[in-house]
């Protein structure tokens, strides 16, 4: 089953043409990346994917199902996560309120319960909590659940990012550079937690990315932006010598004969 | 008889709460606190409550609601129709009375918030000072059409309501105002507003309908607000659509950030040591909104947790709102400030 | 029709006061991102400086037009050191935080500051009469009465507002103020000294505010401590509808406001302070930006 569908969405901010005829077919656990130079348009194409942003032009499906002019809430209660270039968490919350926070669409008690605590109210915030734990032990930050979120390392940051993200039970989950600001070690670790998402979870996981050993080593498929038009795609091998995409991050034609 | 202990100790709010009321009724009853005192205790209650409504909003869901006197107008003045109309109709017997001002309480608290509702839901893509000043002009506009009304009073007030409210209802629902906050804080929908309030853009996308818990907020406050503005009408007898302008909404805003936005017991102690003040401090009669003014200056600059704001009540469980004792306060300093220990705090 | 274009020129008197009081909001606004709640304030104090220098020191005496000018400039000094003032205190130290922190500040100012006025039995809670600042002169064009204040009233504004315009688009103090609208880091950057020049649009401000409260106080010459507060209200709908940010904005909102709330005014008083607000919300829903504002994105 289709996880995600982007069918040939462009945008059009006022005479500008941010992004061009974009086309996406993602399958349940398949791992892609987006890259290209900055300013590409790769942010643009993942806000187009979650209801930030609406396509001037072309359809995105989650799940098979049409998102036509929906809100991001409504991106994620179709089973799509997403997270930032900047980080956005809750930071006045601590780590496990970021993580609860996550599961406010799938709690099942109604005001009434709430303002009673009667019926289901305990039961439902248990079974969050429980969760939660779960979640969180299952990337090491299970000690830290009292901390606030703004009070982590950064690499721990960006790690309950992507545990938040996945708190909404998604089908998929697009990360935004999810290793910026790393160091190699650092990467490895990416590396792995994005490799577990995908084989624990089942996830399918779609990436912008700028490290291209990280993005080479772990991508099924890539496609390149560069202003706007997607320049290339394929498998790592084909694309990492594509002419087109050398150019366009290198800016000199390999076949340049005064090189 | 150890497992009963044993469960008062952990509930001991249970004790705590219905002692503190037997303790004022006692003073009163044997004339320690006068009436004007035991009126002064009463308006304080009103106070909390009405600071515990601005606090859902503006404390928990990041709101900048200005204006807030107005819905406690609404509450004040349809509840004060509803008992003038039925007393004057005559003849009720006296056990019936509480039925009434209970009744009416409820009307003026629904009516506050379908206020609150058609108040919410335009200014929903509204942020910051747009939203305060519209807010603001919602109090004013309130204000305006109560002042052209002639079957409330009009610009002459209105006069002869019941006297129905008394120290027990008015500790009554304070109690209730706060059980009520205290629960929205501690569940998904006190989270979902809180998330709203540290980022809003991040709550959206993950799966929190924005809209939604916004309008409810601000739903749910002005109910508060307009029972606090019916325990108002019923304990001064006598409404005058001027006493709802700005200026007492501003008095609101500096219990709140004064006394320590975000949490449920800054809210309390701001309230109701700000109330008490001036009467305690004859000169801050005249000077007391100077005071004020400076206060709020002093306390944003100096200390923006507020002059309370923490695990005051610890006792009684309150959630503080923005989580293990600091709470929207907390984005108030400056960027850049970490807080000095990772607070882990008691659930 | 002579009722009519009556009530256009005393719409268009009303209207360059909103305006000389919306252009202060609307450049605090540009320079530092904040609406400055206060700001009705320094209309209040301009008109009480105005007040106490006329009867101070000229007692009874009916003063000419010069000299008028001479005291509305003298209240626009005072006034304005006092917003340089209120800047340094209240607001200076709250920059780098979240923009409910100055809004706060800003209400405690407001608060603090009409209240103290109020209080003290000097300037005191009883209501004042501004005296004439010179004699009015009522003359007629076909059947319409014209008022000679009236109309020296508006024409001041406009200079006034040209005087702005000129020195914020061709100075180099001006171009400081733009420059750091746009932008306040990379204008310190530059080398512009950013402090100074919130200092100075805080000045400008405050003074125009002021010589707007002389203006006012001159036609509806009764002066209390919250003159400030519900006139500040309308010039910042102005300032909104006009399009915050954009001294041009405020220019044009001001009139029209002036204008419509007269027209409305004529007809039903009391509910005109309500209906500019209900206008507000109807602006902020259709087009926030206001009529010459640009629209401003957020970044994800």
């Amino acid at each position: 089953m289709s996880v995600l569908k982007a069918d040939h969405i462009s945008i059009q901010f006022g005479g500008l043409r941010a992004v061009n005829n974009f086309s996406l077919e993602m399958n349940e656990k398949e791992l892609f990346a987006i890259i290209g130079p900055n300013g590409a348009g790769k942010t643009t194409v993942f806000n187009m994917l979650t209801g930030l942003y609406q396509p001037t032009e072309g359809a995105v499906y989650v799940n098979e199902k049409l998102m036509a002019n929906c809100k991001p809430y409504q991106f994620t209660e179709a089973g799509l996560a997403r997270t930032f270039q900047n980080i956005r968490l809750f930071g006045q919350a601590t780590v496990l309120d970021n993580v609860k926070m996550a599961q406010t669409f799938r709690t099942n008690y109604s005001y009434y319960n709430m303002l009673t605590r009667t019926g289901k109210y305990y039961e439902e915030e248990k079974r969050i909590t429980e969760r939660s734990m779960e979640l969180l032990e299952m990337f090491d930050l299970q000690d830290k659940r009292n901390y606030f979120a703004s009070n982590l390392p950064y690499g721990e940051q960006r790690k309950l990012e992507i545990v938040r993200a996945l708190a909404t039970d998604p089908k998929v989950i697009l990360l935004d550079e999810p290793a910026a600001g790393m160091n190699p070690n650092e990467i490895e670790d990416v590396i792995s937690l994005i490799r577990r998402v995908r084989e624990e979870l089942g996830k399918a996981i779609l990436i912008i990315e700028h490290h291209m050993k990280m993005v080479m080593s772990i991508a099924e498929y890539i496609k390149v932006l560069d202003f706007g038009e997607t320049i290339s795609e394929g498998v790592p091998e084909v694309v990492q010598n594509d002419p087109k995409v050398i150019e366009a991050y290198l800016g000199v034609h390999v076949n340049d004969s005064r090189g | 008889m150890v497992k009963i202990m044993k469960w008062l100790k952990r509930n001991s709010e249970v004790i705590i709460i219905p002692f503190i009321y037997v303790l004022i009724a006692g003073l009163q009853r044997t004339g320690i606190l006068n009436n004007y005192i035991i009126q002064v205790i009463m308006l304080g209650g009103i106070n909390i409550i009405m600071t515990e409504s601005l606090n859902l909003v503006n404390g928990l869901t990041g709101q900048n609601s200005i204006g807030h006197a107005g819905f406690m107008a609404v509450g004040a003045y349809v509840s004060a129709l509803f008992s003038k109309v039925i007393f004057n109709a005559g003849g009720l017997p006296p056990t019936s009375q509480t039925l009434v001002f209970l009744l009416a309480t409820l009307m003026g608290g629904i009516a506050a918030a379908i206020f609150g509702y058609l108040i919410g839901t335009p200014t929903l893509r509204l942020k910051g000072d747009y939203l305060a000043i519209v807010t603001l002009g919602f109090g004013e506009v309130i204000r305006s059409i109560i002042r052209i009304t002639p079957p409330v009073g009009a610009a002459r007030g209105m006069t002869g309501i019941p006297k129905l409210a008394n120290l027990f209802w008015v500790y009554l629902f304070v109690i209730l105002a706060i059980y009520v906050c205290r629960n929205f804080m501690d569940s998904s929908y006190g989270r979902a507003c809180m998330a709203i309030r540290d980022n809003e853009i991040a709550a959206d996308t993950m799966g929190i309908n924005t809209a939604k818990y916004k309008i409810i907020a601000f739903v749910t406050s002005a109910f508060l607000a307009g029972v606090a503005g019916s325990m108002y009408a019923h304990t001064l007898r006598y409404l005058h659509p001027d006493v709802f302008g700005y200026t007492k909404s501003t008095d609101f805003l500096v219990y709140l950030y004064a006394g320590g936005v975000g949490s449920i017991s800054g809210s309390i102690l701001g309230a109701f040591t700000l109330t008490a003040l001036p009467e305690v401090l004859r000169f801050m009669k005249e000077w007391r909104l100077v005071i004020y003014g400076g206060l709020l200056v002093v306390i944003i600059l100096f200390r923006p947790v507020g002059m309370f704001g923490g695990n005051e009540f610890a006792f009684l469980k309150l959630k503080t709102g923005g989580i293990k004792s600091v709470g929207f306060s907390d984005l108030f300093k400056r960027k850049g400030h970490k807080e000095l220990s990772n607070k882990e705090g008691i659930q | 029709m002579e009722k009519f274009i009556q009530l256009l020129v005393y719409g268009l008197q009303l209207g360059s006061i909103y305006a000389l009081l919306a252009i202060g909001y609307t450049m605090v606004f540009g320079i530092i991102r904040m609406i400055n709640m206060a700001h009705g304030d320094f209309l209040m104090m301009g008109a009480y400086a105005a007040f106490f220098i006329v009867s101070l020191i000229f007692r009874d005496q009916m003063i000419g037009p010069a000299v008028a000018l001479l005291v509305i400039l003298a209240s626009a000094g005072v006034t304005g050191m006092i917003g340089v003032g209120v800047e340094r205190v209240a607001y200076k130290p709250l920059r780098n935080r979240p923009k409910i922190s100055s809004m706060i500040a800003a209400i405690g100012v407001s608060l603090f500051t009409q209240n103290f006025f109020r209080a003290i039995p000097f300037i005191g809670p009883n209501p004042r009469t501004f005296p004439k600042l010179m004699k009015d002169v009522l003359f007629f064009i076909g059947p319409i009465q014209f008022s000679l204040v009236r109309i020296v009233v508006i024409i001041l504004s406009v200079i006034i507002m040209a005087i702005l315009y000129v020195f914020v688009m061709k100075t180099t103090m001006g171009m400081e103020m733009r420059a750091v609208s746009c932008d306040k880091d990379a204008s310190s950057l530059m080398g512009i000294d950013v402090d100074r020049t919130i200092s100075t649009t805080f000045f400008i401000g405050a003074g125009l505010a002021a010589i707007s409260g002389a203006f006012y106080a001159n036609s509806y010459p009764v002066l209390t401590v919250t003159m400030g507060a519900t006139l500040g209200n309308k010039a910042f709908i102005a300032a909104v509808i006009g399009g915050i940010g954009d001294i041009r904005g405020a220019m044009l909102g001001g009139f029209i406001m002036g204008i419509i709330e007269i027209m409305i005014s004529s007809v039903y008083s009391e509910l005109a302070y309500g209906i500019s607000f209900v206008f507000l919300i109807i602006i902020l829903l259709m087009k926030p930006e206001g009529l010459l504002g640009k629209p401003m994105v957020e970044k994800v």
